[in-house]
């Protein structure tokens, strides 16, 4: 197992923005709908690790993503939200109690849940910030829910693939 | 600065989260243009909110000078509108005959002001009059059809009888066909709906004839259109037709007239009254 550096989280970065912004944002499912990789970053960062060092590292990578995108803060916010509310989540979608996780004590229905709730809280921030329109309300949350399931599928086949669950 | 120490101190992380939203948030607010033309708006709203306000407290205070320019301003437009004549001068129409016996007819356009169709005889009324030329018994046509006789007027208006009047009007209409004419009435069941009586029962007559002026009463041209043949039948009382002609005007919606004025017709009406002597002379 890799020792995780700044180093090593700035290259992880590096790897999942291209991956994001040069593959998965060329698919369109359904036409219209993009899933969203890089917020794996922020789930899985290691819990013991610098805490401010994760807030400044989540929100570089929203930042970078936005700056591809060209939608200026809002992926930053999103995703800043979702590293200082992780903790809350992941107590939320299982049953401890404790302040020390590991990925690999969990049942695989709570992990799937976390990574569902975590991804629908990063995509309902996204779109209402991005489509700014409170009249469109259920459109944008219909929006919200199908892409979000169509993220936590490629999410999930991106944790089997680097066997995340085992090595966090 | 003490204090934002201790603060920060106490909940870093807190703080650096909010810190970071607050770039974010600036971030989006200046650089997308959704986001951007969203605070325009509502800066604008607040805006015209306050000052909408304030306006209305220095328009209080105003009243009085503004009602005065109103005053002012309305006494000019009142002047425009109803101090000057407001009907144009009329332009005359000239019809050219070829008989060489010069010209019998000219016309005056107008406008109707004023139009009933509902009362058992109906008027209305023109914007044009002695001045420019009109007296009564003239005739009046619309551009589809005929309209009605002049029976008085002023300087500047004419009251006209219209076609739809149950005991004032009847005018000769022939069937442009056939030739043979009648006497045109209107009974008051519908606008649209003229009789013409007077045709012997062995004239051929098909719905859709055109109906014209006959031109032998000296009020009407020969040759304008009444309208078209709706229906017949045998009057049982004279035993002549009783033919039903659907006006080609619409009397409702008439608004633009011309005035006809018979260049001959004193001429016509002294030949007349020597006939008239001449009968009298017979019975003597």
């Amino acid at each position: 197992m890799i020792s995780r550096t700044l180093f090593t989280d700035i290259l992880q970065i590096l790897f999942l923005v291209a991956l994001q912004i040069f593959v998965l944002n060329r698919i369109r499912i359904f036409g219209e709908f993009t899933p969203v990789l890089y917020p794996v970053f922020v789930m899985f960062y290691p819990f013991f690790r610098n805490k401010f060092q994760f807030l400044i590292l989540s929100f570089l990578i929203g930042l970078a993503v936005d700056a591809f995108l060209g939608t200026w803060g809002i992926n930053a916010f999103a995703t800043t939200a979702v590293a200082y509310f992780r903790t809350l989540i992941f107590r939320s979608s299982t049953d401890t109690t404790t302040d020390f996780f590991s990925f690999s004590s969990l049942q695989w229905p709570q992990f799937l849940l976390f990574i569902l709730s975590s991804i629908f809280f990063h995509q309902l921030l996204i779109q209402y910030i991005e489509f700014f329109k409170f009249s469109r309300f259920f459109e944008i949350f219909l929006n919200v829910v199908i892409s979000s399931l169509i993220s936590f599928i490629f999410i999930v086949i991106y944790t089997l693939t680097f066997k995340i669950k085992q090595r966090v | 600065m003490g204090f934002l120490m201790r603060l920060f101190s106490k909940n870093g992380l807190l703080m650096s989260f909010l810190l970071l939203q607050i770039i974010a948030i600036v971030l989006i607010f200046s650089k997308n243009s959704m986001q951007q033309s969203w605070i325009a708006a509502k800066t604008a709203a607040f805006n015209s909110w306050i000052s909408g306000y304030i306006d209305q407290g220095t328009a209080y205070l105003r009243l009085k000078q503004i009602n005065e320019e109103l005053v002012t301003q309305n006494k000019a437009l009142m002047l425009e509108l109803y101090g000057k004549q407001g009907a144009k001068n009329p332009s005359f129409r000239k019809v050219h005959d070829t008989i060489g016996g010069g010209q019998i007819y000219t016309f005056v356009d107008g406008e109707i002001v004023f139009n009933s169709i509902n009362r058992k005889d109906n008027y209305f009324t023109i914007n044009r009059g002695k001045r420019d030329g009109v007296f009564p018994k003239m005739g009046v046509i619309a551009p589809k059809g005929i309209a009605g006789i002049v029976i008085n007027t002023t300087d500047s208006y004419a009251l006209v009888q219209s076609v739809l009047s149950v005991n004032k009007i009847k005018i000769n209409a022939s069937l442009k066909n056939s030739g043979y004419f009648g006497t045109l009435t209107w009974r008051g069941e519908n606008s649209r709906l003229m009789h013409l009586a007077d045709i012997p029962k062995y004239v051929p007559v098909k719905v859709g004839d055109t109906v014209i002026t006959d031109g032998k009463s000296a009020i009407f041209p020969m040759g304008i259109t009444v309208g078209t043949v709706a229906g017949y039948q045998v009057d049982s009382k004279t035993g002549y037709w009783d033919i039903s002609v659907e006006l080609s005007e619409k009397m409702g919606t008439l608004n633009k007239v011309y005035v006809v004025k018979n260049l001959k017709k004193a001429e016509v009406e002294r030949i007349q009254d020597t006939l008239q002597a001449t009968i009298d002379r017979e019975n003597d």
